[in-house]
């Protein structure tokens, strides 16, 4: 027998060797080393293929940021690398040791923050929205009695027919849009903009005095930064209640 | 500034220093106080731990430890503390022999301070057994001793009578005035002379005898520590750890072991005795050695001993304790029963697999002879392969709508198992429930190209037997938190009546602290002792002496 056939034979063998141990134990560990042995617990979810359509569309930022998650039984994960699918209202993780994609299991999140730019953005998972349960993802703006939250959603919207960057022919276009919401605990969310007439109209009873601390500071409330000062001056004067 | 002057101001500056570092010596460290100066082989040792508050940085849970004149581990128990304060008890072993021993506590955390201190006690054990006891050890070295100071003017025990009998019932309230104690527990029992006299608070400079557990802080929890070597050679291996833990069969955890094959695991709120299942993960012939690392550390490293012969009335009164022992367990039974039980609830509220696809309950559906037959008929989504002799088991990938390439994770009560031949004489009237996960799911770093969870009625994992590479192992977690019962049990004078343990109480230190027990039949000086920690860490100690006639 030729070396060549020898050496084939040998690393045939060996590849089969490696396909049979991932076969019996069903378990896949790929590339594990100290820092897979996170004593205070470890990460779950659901290994997800991402389709070329929810990669160009439906995530957000436009690329990979790094990020921390809180679980509910306060484990935190830190320097993950994060997504925010927000067609299916899903978190994305990367995984750097195994370089596979998984689904963060949902119902086990409280928080997640990451760092947009120069600007850290946290989500939390909302649990109850007027005494019903719910499981979604929204940004906190502002947490306070009223808490400021922001709904991030894909729009589909119908359009002529056009070629994508893939040369692929739609006949639908996606928009990342975002819904704010005003939230408390007891009335769960009321959808708001970002106007002193919202919160005018949120708070009647105390509208006279809104107006004066508004104009007493200055306050123009026309984008978020504004209305989250606004917020937070309310809460300050007890004009929240 | 005249010489003598200055030479004043010099002593005052050392004197004022010596007494600083006096009063923060034992705020920075464990103090531990027991219900009993000796106990009988065989008795439970009541503990009560004070935990400084610059101590909880390091956690809440406690090691405490009964360690021998030589340095030898008799018992641990990890307890939980609740801010200051931590108790647990200790059953001393019914074969201990006749001794001087120590109790002693430590946080994991601090393992790698330098030089660990706390404040233990000694204690004296006697065997039930022992005929003729006639010199017994002492510690040597007084330096490691601690005089604790009398506290007689801040500290004041007042009874209701003067004179007491057998039986009688004693009443009282220890006042601390306006004095600043941090903690302060009362005591009562009956002394035994030699160890009254021999025994007392010591200093431990604790000596970390097992390097390879990292200095981990467990918070509601404990650590485990282990190493995995080759069964053949004994050298270190690093296959990946697997961690089931029996009775909670939706719980999983692994280690990669490093060069030095060490793995550790954290039990988060894990209280009683675990069954813990260890296996490395490895397939093929190669057989692998566990064992599991105690959590010890010792404390008599620096001390010296000398031996003193006991005299007669000593010898007298130990007798009578071992007799007063032989009649308390005759009438009475063993004070604490040993006790499986085991509680850990899922760190994530959910298994490690996340929720099943599919649950199902055989019973539900005739019976089954095998599970080639329960898979065909009640599995869908799960393909049983059986060519060549060969079993294979596939998944059906939901998102895929394609069966997986590779074997599931497959888990009978919870343990992970490598083999398809423990599944295929499975009757459907062996099996609780099935449950299937049809998607690829990730544990940490770990990925499972769908989950077979078979639960079987029977869960006492017999089909472990024999098996290689599975570990099973029995280690104590956190303790249940239980009370010493020091009252009698009122079976009327007809049963005599051996206690000499009282009291064993941490003391309100605001006001009056009212007290009231009953004496036993047992005859001699009462002590109520009332031991004490001022905030800034100086230990005082007042006690009140009476014969019971």
């Amino acid at each position: 027998m030729s070396s060549l056939i020898k050496y084939t034979g040998v690393v045939l063998g060996m590849l089969f060797s490696f396909v049979v141990q991932a076969q019996d134990t069903g378990i896949d560990t790929y590339n594990l080393n100290s820092e897979s042995n996170n004593l205070d617990g470890k990460m779950l979810g659901e290994v997800l293929t991402l389709s070329a359509e929810a990669n160009y569309y439906f995530l957000y930022p436009d690329d990979w940021v790094a990020g921390s998650i809180k679980f509910v039984n306060g484990n935190v994960f830190e320097n993950l690398r994060l997504r925010y699918q927000a067609f299916d209202d899903e978190l994305i993780s990367y995984n750097d040791n195994g370089r596979f994609l998984f689904l963060v299991e949902k119902e086990l999140v409280e928080s997640f923050t990451f760092q947009d730019g120069n600007q850290t953005r946290k989500f939390v998972r909302l649990t109850k929205n007027n005494n019903q349960q719910t499981n979604m993802y929204l940004e906190e703006l502002y947490k306070g009695p009223v808490s400021l939250m922001v709904n991030w959603y894909i729009y589909q919207q119908s359009v002529s027919p056009y070629r994508d960057r893939n040369g692929i022919t739609r006949a639908v276009d996606y928009q990342l849009h975002k819904d704010y919401y005003l939230y408390t605990d007891r009335d769960g969310l009321t959808k708001t903009r970002l106007k002193k007439r919202a919160l005018l109209t949120r708070f009647p009873e105390n509208k006279k005095e809104i107006r004066k601390l508004l104009r007493k500071n200055n306050l123009h409330v026309s984008d978020e930064e504004s209305m989250v000062k606004a917020l937070r001056l309310l809460t300050e004067n007890n004009l929240t209640e | 500034m005249s010489r003598a002057l200055k030479i004043l101001l010099l002593v005052v500056c050392v004197w004022a220093g010596l007494k600083s570092m006096a009063q923060t010596t034992s705020n920075r460290e464990l103090v531990v106080f027991t219900d009993r100066d000796f106990c009988i082989s065989g008795d439970t040792l009541w503990i009560k731990m004070y935990v400084p508050q610059e101590m909880q940085k390091y956690g809440n849970i406690v090691r405490l430890q009964l360690e021998s004149q030589s340095g030898n581990l008799i018992a641990s128990r990890a307890v939980k503390c609740n801010e200051t304060n931590a108790e647990g008890f200790i059953a001393v072993p019914d074969s201990l022999q006749t001794g001087l021993y120590f109790v002693h506590a430590f946080f994991n955390a601090q393992r790698n301070n330098g030089v660990l201190k706390c404040i233990g006690k000694s204690v004296y054990v006697y065997n039930r057994f022992e005929e003729a006891i006639d010199r017994l050890p002492v510690v040597e070295n007084k330096t490691a001793v601690i005089e604790t100071e009398n506290s007689a003017s801040q500290i004041t025990i007042n009874l209701e009578a003067q004179n007491y009998g057998r039986r009688d019932e004693v009443k009282g309230t220890i006042n601390a005035g306006s004095n600043e104690f941090a903690y302060m527990v009362a005591s009562a029992r009956i002394i035994e002379p030699f160890s009254h006299e021999n025994t007392g608070f010591l200093n431990f400079e604790m000596k970390d005898l097992n390097e390879g557990i990292p200095e981990f802080s467990e918070k509601d929890g404990v650590l485990i520590s282990g190493r995995l070597s080759d069964n053949e050679t004994g050298n270190a291996s690093n296959e990946l750890v697997l961690l089931s833990v029996t009775g909670n069969e939706t719980y999983l955890d692994y280690y990669y072991p490093d060069s030095a094959g060490l793995f550790y695991f954290f039990l988060d709120d894990a209280m009683g005795n675990a069954d813990l299942i260890i296996q490395p993960l490895a397939v093929g012939d190669k057989l692998y050695d566990v064992e599991l690392i105690p959590n010890f550390m010792s404390g008599v490293q620096q001390l010296k001993f000398d031996t003193t012969f006991i005299n007669p009335k000593q010898a007298e009164s130990i007798e009578n304790s071992l007799k007063g022992t032989f009649f308390n367990k005759l009438f009475r039974g063993v004070s604490i029963s040993s006790n499986d039980a085991f509680e850990m609830p899922n760190p994530y509220g959910m298994p490690f697999y996340g929720w099943p696809d599919n649950h199902v309950i055989p019973d539900l559906f005739i019976d089954l002879p095998n599970f080639k037959e329960i898979s065909r008929e009640l599995l869908i989504g799960f393909q049983y392969r059986d060519r060549n002799d060969e079993v294979t088991f596939r998944m059906l990938n939901y998102g895929q709508d394609q069966f997986f390439e590779d074997e599931p994770l497959r888990l009978i009560n919870g343990i992970p198992v490598f083999k398809n031949s423990f599944f295929q004489n499975l009757k459907s009237t062996e099996i609780a429930s099935i449950d299937l996960v049809k998607s690829e799911r990730i544990f940490g770093d770990l990925r499972f190209k769908g989950v077979l969870i078979v639960s079987l009625k029977d869960k006492s994992n017999g089909w472990l037997a024999q098996q290689p590479n599975i570990f099973q192992m029995k280690v104590p977690c956190i303790e249940f938190p239980r009370q010493a019962n020091y009252a009698p049990k009122g079976e009327g004078r007809a049963q005599p009546d051996t206690r000499r343990q009282f009291l064993n109480e941490v003391v309100d230190t605001d006001g009056n602290w009212p007290f009231s027990f009953q004496l036993s039949d047992v005859k001699g000086d009462l002590e109520i002792k009332v031991e004490a920690i001022t905030k800034s860490g100086e230990l005082y100690r007042t006690s009140k002496i009476i014969s019971v006639q």
